[in-house]
Order: C-alpha cells, then structure tokens, then sequence
C-alpha cells in the first residue's frame, strides 16, 4: 500500500487536573490513513474516540493536552508533525481547513445561527486559497450542488434553521470538503438524523471520499455504519486500541473479547427471538485507576496477568492486531 | 375482548399560532386519524422517523397529551368486557386508573431528577397513587429495584452517582411500582450504548414474561423493533402506512416507504453488498402535509391517482394492513424482476 497521507504515532492524551494527577484519557494511539479509504474507530461512550478525533485536528484544548507521540500530516512543506504546532498558531490555522477538515455530530449546532450557509462556505474559501468574495460565492454555490442540495443558488442565501438536517449535514459536509483537504473527521456524522437521511449522507460521503481522494476517519458507535463504510476499523475501550482489523476480517472473526462482546449484544439480524448475551457490568469509570488490562472487570477469559499488565497490539494475521494476552504470541511481540 | 388497548381514528393536532393577536393560523397535523390495537400480553411496536407523530400518539394514548379526536379504550385488570373510554373519563376516575399504565422515556438523564435520592424519585409516585405506610411503600420499592436487577444500596444515592443503564433501570423500577399491566416505552435504549442496550432489552423481556405486562415500544431503530415486538406499524406524516405481525412486516413488507426504510438500515454484515440509496430528500413537514398519500412526493413509484386521493388501510394477507394504492401491482412487478435476474438486486462491492 502506498504511503499514508496521515499518521498518528504512539499519541497519548492527558487530562490535567489541579488537585490530582493527570489522568490519561488515550493511551498510545497509532493509526494510518490512507487516500480514498476510510478507517472507522469504533467504541462506546467515553472510550476515547471523540478526544482522538479531536487530537487529530489539534483542537484539544486545557484540561486536555497531547502529552506524547507524534501526528504527521502530508504538506505542501512535506511530512509535518502537527502535535509539535501551537493549536491556535498561525501555522496551525493555515492547515485546519485546508489539508484536514472536520465534520461534527450535530449540524445545528456546528453552523453559526446568525450567517446563511453561502457565507459560512465562503470563509475558508477566502481564507484559504484567496478567492474574491463574489468568486468564492460561485464556488460556494457548486458546492452546495456537489453535495447534492436542490436549487443551490437559492439555498446559499439560507440561514441555517430554514434547512433541515440532513441539508445541514450537506453543508457542513460542502464547508469540510471546501478546499480540497487530504484528511476529513468525520465524527459521529450521522448520529443525529433519521436512518434514511443517514444512508443518503453515507452514501455521499463514501462518494467524495473516493472521487476527490481523500482519506477518511469516521468515528461512530454503529457496527453497522462500520460494516458497510469502513474499509478498516479500530476499535477502542478505555482509552486503549484494544483490536485493529480489514472490516471482513473484524467481522468474521473478532479476536478480542470486547469486540466479541459488541457482536453478541447486537439483535440477531435475522430477528430471532434468542435471548441477547450483554457485556456484564459496565465501563470503569474515568476517575478509576486501572491496572492492566481495563476489560478485565467486564471480560469472560479474564487471567491473573490481566490485572498486572495491559497488552500490547499485536498482529495475529496479515490484516489483524489485537491487544489481548489470550493471544501470547501477539501480545508479548512488542513493536 | 382480548386487546389490551383499542385506538380508532385518533388525533391530535397542535395549533400554530402567529400575529400578535396569537390567532391560529393552521395546525400540526401530528396524529391524524390513527387506528391500532394491542393484544394484552404483546409487545407493539410503532415505528418512524423524527416528526412521524409517534411520540405524539404515545403521550395521547397516556393522556399526557389531550387528543383532538378519536378514542381510547384501555381494559383494566378485572374488567372482562368493559373497556374504559380514556378520552371520556373525568380526571378523578383517569388519576385512578394511571397506575395500571406507565412510561419510560427515552432519556434517563432528565428523566429522573438530579436532585432527588432515588429513595424520593421512587417514593413521590407510590405517596400519589396508593394510601401505604411507609413501610410498605419500602417494601414495594426494595421489591421493584431487585426486579430490574438493582439492590437496596441504590436508594441512598443520587441519579448523578449512576451510569446511563442504571438510571434506565431506576426509570423502569419507577414504571414498576404501581404494578401497572400497560408501558408505554418511548425509544427507552435509543441513548444507550450496545453493550448496555442489549441488557436493558433483556430485562424488558424477562419483565415481560414475569409480570404479563402490554409494551408501546416507539422507536426509530428498526433491528430492535425487529428484535422485540410482536407486532409493528409503521407511521409516515401522522398516519399508519402499514402494520402487522412484526416477521410478515420485515419479510414482505408492501407499502414503498417500508421498503426504503429497512433497506436503509445499516446491517452489520460487511460484503452483503453496497447498496443504492433510493429514497432522496426529507419527510414534508407536518405542518404542510401534502394532499393524497402523504407519501407521494418522495415516492418512485408515485402516479395521478396518489397525487389526488388518500389510500386507506386495506388488509392483504392476514392482519397484514397498508395504505398504498398500488402495493400489489409493485410487489407482483418486483417478484417478477428479483425471479428474472436475481444477481441485479445484489451489487457487488468491489474488493478492497
């Protein structure tokens, strides 16, 4: 495979605290993303996708912080570590927007009430590649059309509550893709519209993705939104890559116990009344401290080396890691 | 009479007021003209996209909502043939029988009070609906916490102090405690995560089971509606556009929007194919619903006859309703391509 246009390595993500020590929300993250194919990271709340995705932009701000690891982005300038930047930096503003565009989960409340959707699109249109305002208009008004909004010219001159929001959606999609980025966020873009909206935005999304070559990090909860966008997955639990796998590969044989768990508390597909097997208990709090691995508590194979030592990633196949010590082999081969 | 609950032709329209004067200038339409029945000891589900009206007839059949027409008639326990007019009742006679049907909302978190201790959320519904002392009214909660799989330490606590599942419990335990025989569930594991979702499914089973409760389930995620219910209809723009046993529903549905919908569901099954989206644009609004079948102006296969008149629910196969004009002519055209080239229906995803 050809060289990732993203890349991040080993990143860690602190969140500070006065009176306690900081509590690390993301623990040695690495991940790739490569041009036209999209990389889902799957987990439930508070496993730590949304401060990756965040992390991925440079947007974490105090309490949060990156305190280890390394984010290299594909530039004009050639492979930049856009970690080392100051988040709101010049050099930083330069590439947000530009090489690497984010979308977020509620349209309503990403787009600014008090601008129509035109104006909102022709800002980092100005901004970025210099364009005239009356010039970034027309661009904006295409956009608008590529991202399949009906009667566009008129819809530019819109405030965001006459759109509904699966336009909504559009539009924050037309601002992201704007100047072309390499690299599109994509977090939890669908979470908030009605499933046959959502197939519409997917669709759309997968569409660009491949045309403009531009690599995608989609971020969601739903393993059937990763099933039929996802080219690869990353699954998180408690801040930890816990399994990294091709889609079919996750799908028809999901190494780690978690992810095993997800599949079981799905409803049968075929609508069979057989009786659902949960992941017992819940997630551990993130003001517990955790030795070792922080599934142990939930996990149906759990061993004594469980509570000592967390795992490392490691490959089982070709196309599939998992950090788990029921695989020995993987886990004790450190990278 | 062996339905728990009989609707017919109920309403409810919300007035849209403008001007200064605040005249009602239209109305949302957000029930209009529903009919259903729910068998006692089944779980119905209802189904549809945001804005359907589903929550809507949901709070009128509870009476949390007035409705502007039609009726309700729910059977109490012990009454074998008289079913009670819900829309007719005087409010002294409707308080009363409010401890026989219940609700869970979908979003625990402001569904409890985050002020109160759980002892209080659970204790201020048994002080209004029956006379107890405290003691008993103890015993009752202890005994309605341990059903959903709670102990007696959670009553010391605030919501604040539990996780989204187990304030989830807490509301059901709270649904519980009048020992009620109808719950509505309004998307009660729409905020949950999978994990969680698939214990709370299993506990409003074995509930079921145990305690021969009649479940509303109103949800917009098909695969647990597919999972939990009996029976399903279907609501498009205030209307039912189809409904039926839940397995005839998803194996053969027949009117064009149920077929869009389950089509569009993301099924967690990689290489099944990538499918074309075929249903474009958004529901109307209900405020502007569109003459004839509300349906028709996002539907491939609309005509003249759908632009003009209203389909009513016709039943084809047994208990099996749906309002389209044309649902057998498009599901015989449909069998007939599927049978001619079976491989057209299924793309191929290219592999990676």
């Amino acid at each position: 495979m050809n060289a990732p246009v993203f890349q991040m390595r080993n990143v860690s993500i602190d969140l500070d605290s006065p009176k306690t020590p900081a509590r690390r929300i993301a623990n040695g993250i690495d991940l790739e993303l490569h041009r036209g194919k999209t990389l889902a990271l799957v987990g439930e709340s508070g496993c730590g996708k949304s401060v990756t995705a965040l992390s991925a932009m440079n947007l974490l701000s105090a309490p949060l912080r990156i305190s280890e690891g390394s984010i290299l982005l594909e530039t004009e300038a050639g492979r930049e570590d856009i970690a080392r930047l100051n988040p709101s930096g010049s050099q930083m503003r330069a590439i947000r927007g530009r090489r690497i565009a984010m979308i977020f989960q509620d349209p309503m409340t990403a787009l600014d009430p008090v601008y129509t959707v035109g104006d909102q699109i022709t800002e980092s249109l100005c901004q970025h590649l210099g364009l005239s305002r009356k010039d970034a208009w027309k661009r904006a008004v295409e956009l608008l059309r590529l991202v399949g909004i009906p009667a566009p010219e008129q819809r530019a001159r819109n405030y965001p509550f006459q759109l509904s929001g699966g336009m909504r959606q559009r539009v924050m999609i037309a601002i992201a893709i704007a100047c072309s980025p390499s690299v599109l966020i994509a977090d939890e873009p669908t979470t908030a519209l009605d499933v046959t909206v959502q197939a519409q935005i997917l669709e759309l999304l997968r569409g660009l993705g491949e045309d403009l070559g531009m690599a995608t990090l989609l971020i969601t909860h739903d393993l059937g939104v990763v099933a039929e966008n996802a080219d690869e997955v990353i699954v998180m639990y408690r801040g930890y890559v816990v399994e990294k796998a091709g889609v079919d590969a996750l799908f028809d044989n999901p190494a780690h116990p978690y992810t095993q768990g997800l599949m079981a508390s799905l409803p049968p597909a075929d609508g069979e009344r057989i009786e659902l097997t949960p992941i017992p208990g819940q997630v551990p709090a993130i003001t517990e401290d955790i030795v070792g691995c922080p599934f142990a508590s939930r996990c149906p194979h759990v061993m004594p080396k469980c509570g000592e030592t967390m795992p490392a990633l490691g490959a089982i196949s070709s196309e599939q890691s998992v950090a788990c010590w029921l695989y020995p082999a993987a886990a004790e081969a450190r990278p | 009479m062996t339905d728990r609950l009989r609707i017919s032709d109920l309403k409810v329209h919300y007035p849209v007021r403008k001007g200064l004067l605040r005249r009602v200038v239209g109305a949302v339409r957000a029930v209009d003209g529903v009919s259903l029945s729910i068998p006692t000891g089944a779980t119905f589900g209802l189904v549809g996209e945001s804005g359907c009206g589903k929550s809507s007839l949901a709070r009128a059949i509870l009476q949390l909502q007035k409705p502007s027409g039609g009726r309700i008639l729910f059977r109490a326990e012990g009454q074998d043939d008289a079913a009670t007019d819900l829309t007719a009742l005087s409010p002294r006679r409707l308080r009363a029988l409010r401890r026989e049907m219940q609700i869970v909302f979908q979003d625990p978190y402001s569904a409890l009070n985050p002020r109160l201790r759980v002892k209080t959320i659970l204790d201020e519904p048994l002080r209004a609906m029956e006379t107890l002392s405290r003691a008993e009214r103890r015993a009752r909660i202890v005994r309605s916490l341990e059903a959903v799989g709670l102990t007696e330490a959670a009553l010391e606590r605030f919501p604040h102090q539990f996780s989204g599942g187990q304030r989830q419990r807490i509301a059901i335990a709270r649904a519980l405690l009048s020992n009620p025989n109808f719950i509505v569930l309004d998307e009660p594991v729409s905020a949950l995560d999978v994990s969680v979702r698939a214990q709370i499914l299993n506990l409003l089973i074995q509930l079921q089971r145990q305690l021969g409760l009649t479940y509303l389930f109103v949800s917009h995620d098909l695969s647990v509606v597919k999972y939990l219910c009996d029976q399903v209809a279907i609501m498009y723009l205030g209307r039912i556009v189809e409904s039926g046993p839940t397995a005839e529903i998803f194996a053969n549905p027949l009117h064009p929007y149920t077929k869009l919908l389950l089509a569009a569901v993301p099924v967690p099954k990689p290489r099944r194919g990538r499918k074309a989206v075929k249903l474009q644009g958004d529901p109307p609004s209900p405020m502007n619903i569109p003459d004839g079948c509300p349906f028709h102006t996002r539907c491939p296969s609309a005509t003249e006859e759908c632009r003009k008149s209203v389909p009513y629910l016709r039943e084809l196969g047994s208990a099996h309703v749906v309002a389209c004009h044309h649902a057998e002519r498009l599901t015989a055209q449909e069998s007939v391509a599927a049978a001619g080239n079976p491989k057209s229906m299924i793309p191929v995803r290219a592999s990676a």
